[in-house]
């Protein structure tokens, strides 16, 4: 499971997510996801084009990074999940709190 | 073609872990479809932990069988079996989602995802122990 933060020159987080984000995946990156993400209070960008695999504890991740921003103040948008995914974040109604969008540049302006 | 993969571990997520490389490569051998591979592995995932973690307490020292049966690649029939208290997947309530961004956590999303993605979910209770068994099909997809 890899976490990659994507260095901006503006006000947005953004960090890319790729793997699997199973129960395993969690553990191994679920702190610095907090820390890179909700800790910062920001505007965040998720990107999920490169995730293969969802399970429970890790929309609960997401879930909890949404939940700490919005009581900051800020939004997050994921970013391009791939079709199995995607079902997943529905499934879980995910989309109903953190909006989907295909590219960085369409989660900029939905955050703007 | 029918196979079959079987294992039974002890209630301890170290041997989960262990599980999934192998679970992952007899779908690949028989080259299941993706929907179906990515059920599969999610109902493992949620079904299994959920026994270790809620059914036995986080003890050690219990066990959990899991029997996967695959018809070709577009079908898998998964049975999990365990010995902890009575527990329905059937007839949890499904979580809140009305207002996600409240609270700690959404209870039953697990179970919910499982009940969702499957095309059934049966449930048993027998000799005192659960025996829960899902049917996983092919998933209707949106055109790409």
């Amino acid at each position: 499971m890899e976490l990659s933060i994507i260095q901006r020159p503006d006000e947005f987080t953004q960090v890319e997510l790729a793997g699997r984000l199973d129960a395993v995946g969690v553990q191994e990156v679920a702190t610095r996801f907090q820390g890179a993400t909700a800790a910062r209070g920001r505007p965040t960008i998720i990107d999920l084009s490169h995730l293969e695999f969802i399970a429970s504890l890790g929309l609960g991740m997401l879930l909890t990074c949404a939940r700490s921003l919005h009581n900051r103040g800020a939004r997050v948008v994921i970013v391009n999940p791939q079709p199995l995914v995607e079902k997943a974040l529905e499934t879980a109604h995910m989309n109903s709190v953190i909006p989907v969008v295909k590219s960085v540049q369409e989660a900029e302006a939905a955050l703007t | 073609m029918t196979a079959t993969f079987t294992r039974t571990l002890r209630s301890d997520p170290r041997e989960f872990e262990q599980l999934l490389p192998e679970l992952a490569a007899f779908l690949a051998l028989h080259h299941v479809e993706a929907s179906v591979t990515y059920v599969v592995q999610l109902a493992v995932e949620e079904l299994i932990l959920n026994v270790m973690k809620h059914g036995y307490h986080g003890e050690t020292g219990h066990s959990v069988t899991m029997k996967l049966d695959l018809a070709g690649a577009n079908e898998a029939t998964l049975e999990v079996e365990d010995e902890a208290e009575a527990f329905d997947p059937r007839t949890t309530p499904e979580p809140d989602f009305d207002d996600m961004l409240r609270g700690d956590r959404v209870g039953g999303l697990g179970v919910h995802l499982v009940r969702s993605l499957s095309a059934s979910l049966d449930y048993r209770r027998d000799s005192n122990r659960n025996h829960v068994r899902v049917r996983i099909l092919p998933l209707p997809m949106p055109p790409a």
